[in-house]
């Protein structure tokens, strides 16, 4: 069902480094779930307008601020893996 | 002297309020078998060193003349579960150093209580798998035989609770992952219904299948941690409001077995302990009938597309940038790769892999459409035999507990184990497993769990069955964990 260059291109989409070495065990693994769960394409049935309630509706309310200022600053910086002052520092973009 | 380690939450509830027990000695007790036992079974990743500070906290509050039913009770918790200004970890190496920034709803709940943390508990990473194997920090073993796995994914939640290293415990329920373990540990495991308590702070797997689950020694205790952790909390829209009516208690149920369900890959063994709970029930003046529920064998099909699809975009937030492990690559892009790829273990990616797959354009269609449709279809299926019966029952898994290492290579053999739990999640419903009835396996006697599946909200009913069918079935366990 899936081929190594698929899974490498899965890895790729997904920001992913696989291991070249682990790519044949990983496309058997794959292989052995997609085969199964295809098992949902046996699957046939009408559903449209099945359902009359929604299972998931959107909640709104106002924004409101929940944390005086720079309450987590220091906790959330503290878990940063590399910082410059009160900055993140991440590599050039442009 | 009594063993304060066998007491119940309401037993020591009561002697903690007559004063004739402390919480530093109920505590100081399951500390003693955690750290004696820990080595041998890794069921914490971390034992916190402020427990017995905890405790004196609890007591002053008891000495004061407050009581709640958890206050200086110790609890273990689930890895993923967030403690403000405490290591939390999913028991991945692409967290193993990160410090939680706030407190998670149930935690603060426990917390208003005065509940005893006494740790973090070892799990798969990110609650992925079954057996509790897919750790970054080695596999937890069975307490009734140390060969074998405990489940997963809460796995070192169920074992401290079976080995009495923690009167309760929290754990998390994907697919399975309270109850599978708590079947194959001899303990309760219940997973509410969806939305029933806050994911607040709860480290997300599959966000529209999650739900924290409480582990126990009985019914009864499970049930107390539930109830202090529910409710509808401002931090999660996804949880149900208040005032929407519980089902009520009745004196006697109807219950269904989908017995086409039944008919292959389980332990013929397992299967006469099944029918005999089943006839304990009937015994105890409830009815069992069988039921039909064609669209239920499309439900692990249903979940390993839906459960990976959530995962690879939950997953997409660890990136080595603002928080959790980095590796350094050629370049911006290269670092996310690099990170991501040495930071989680196998399991994570190859689910990040299969989301990745089924949501992608050209098998949308084919995978994620298809298994959204056939949830609804099995909820509605589910759901019209509710109409006739109180309980859905079917074994929690096919065969009690196999060796460590036995399944590791297979992952779609691992998957299979979530074959009667899965339903569960998809339709959103509460179910329990009790531990019913025992095998044995190399002169070993191993714990069975019991699964009873509940409409919406239908917890009262869980329990109300899950103590009928338990009577004594926690000394089983209990006995079992003492022979090693």
């Amino acid at each position: 069902m899936i081929h190594r260059d698929e899974v490498k291109k899965l890895a790729e989409l997904a920001l992913l480094a696989v291991d070249d070495s682990e790519l044949d065990t990983l496309t058997k693994e794959m292989d052995s779930i997609l085969e199964y769960i295809s098992e949902i394409n046996s699957f046939t049935a009408d559903i449209k307008n099945e359902r009359k309630k929604p299972l998931l509706y959107n909640v709104m309310r106002e924004d409101e601020v929940t944390n005086k200022e720079s309450e987590y600053t220091e906790r959330i910086m503290k878990e940063m893996p590399s910082t410059d002052g009160q900055y993140l520092k991440v590599k050039k973009i442009l | 002297m009594i063993d304060v380690t066998t007491l119940t939450i309401k037993e020591a509830r009561k002697k903690l309020d007559n004063k004739e027990i402390t919480s530093v000695e109920l505590t100081g007790a399951f500390l003693k078998n955690a750290k004696e036992k820990n080595d041998k079974l890794n069921a914490f990743l971390e034992i916190f060193d402020d427990v017995l500070e905890q405790a004196k906290e609890a007591d002053k509050r008891i000495a004061k003349g407050e009581s709640y039913p958890l206050l200086g009770i110790p609890i273990a918790l689930k890895d993923n579960l967030l403690v403000q200004g405490r290591k939390v970890s999913s028991a991945s190496k692409i967290l193993e150093n990160y410090t939680a920034t706030y407190d998670a709803t149930v935690i603060k709940k426990l917390k208003e209580e005065g509940a005893v943390f006494l740790g973090r508990t070892n799990m798969d990473e990110f609650a992925m798998g079954t057996s509790t194997e897919n750790s970054a920090f080695g596999s937890t073993r069975n307490p009734i035989d140390p060969t074998r796995v405990p489940g997963g994914s809460s796995g070192g939640s169920a074992v401290a609770v079976a080995a009495k290293m923690a009167m309760c415990a929290l754990g998390s329920d994907t697919g399975g992952s309270v109850r599978q373990p708590a079947a194959l540990c001899g303990v309760v495991g219940i997973k509410p219904t969806y939305g029933s308590v806050s994911r607040y702070g709860l480290m997300a797997m599959g966000s529209s299948l999650d739900v924290v689950g409480s582990l126990a020694k009985t019914v009864d205790d499970a049930e107390i941690l539930f109830e202090t952790i529910r409710g509808w909390d401002k931090m999660d829209s996804t949880t149900i409001p208040n005032e929407r009516e519980r089902i009520e208690k009745k004196d006697t149920y109807v219950i269904g077995v989908p017995r086409d369900f039944l008919t292959t890959g389980i332990d013929p063994d397992a299967l006469v302990e099944f029918e005999n709970a089943l006839t304990k029930l009937k015994n105890e003046g409830h009815t069992v009938i069988d039921i039909e529920l064609p669209t239920l064998k499309y439900s692990l099909a249903t979940y390993y597309i839906i459960c990976p699809a959530e995962v690879s975009t939950n997953m997409a937030r660890f990136d080595g940038v603002r928080y959790g492990f980095h590796k350094d690559g050629v370049d911006r892009i290269d670092d996310y790769r690099q990170s991501r790829g040495a930071g989680f273990g196998k399991e994570v990616r190859r689910r990040i892999l299969l989301g990745t797959y089924v949501l992608s354009s050209g098998y949308y269609d084919a995978f994620y459409n298809k298994a959204m449709q056939a949830r609804d279809l099995i909820r509605k299926d589910v759901f019209e035999v509710f109409k006739k019966v109180d309980a859905i029952a079917t074994p929690t898994t096919t065969s009690p507990a196999f060796k460590i290492g036995e399944k590791s290579d297979d992952p779609l053999a691992l998957y299979l184990e979530d074959i009667f739990t899965v339903s569960a999640n998809i339709i959103g419903t509460p179910a329990i497993s009790v531990p019913f009835g025992t095998v044995v396996r190399d002169g070993v006697t191993l714990p069975l769990g019991f699964q009873l599946m509940a409409p919406d909200l239908g917890e009262t009913t869980l329990f109300a069955l899950g103590k009928v069918l338990t009577g004594h079935a926690q000394t089983d366990a209990v006995r079992g964990a003492r022979t090693k």
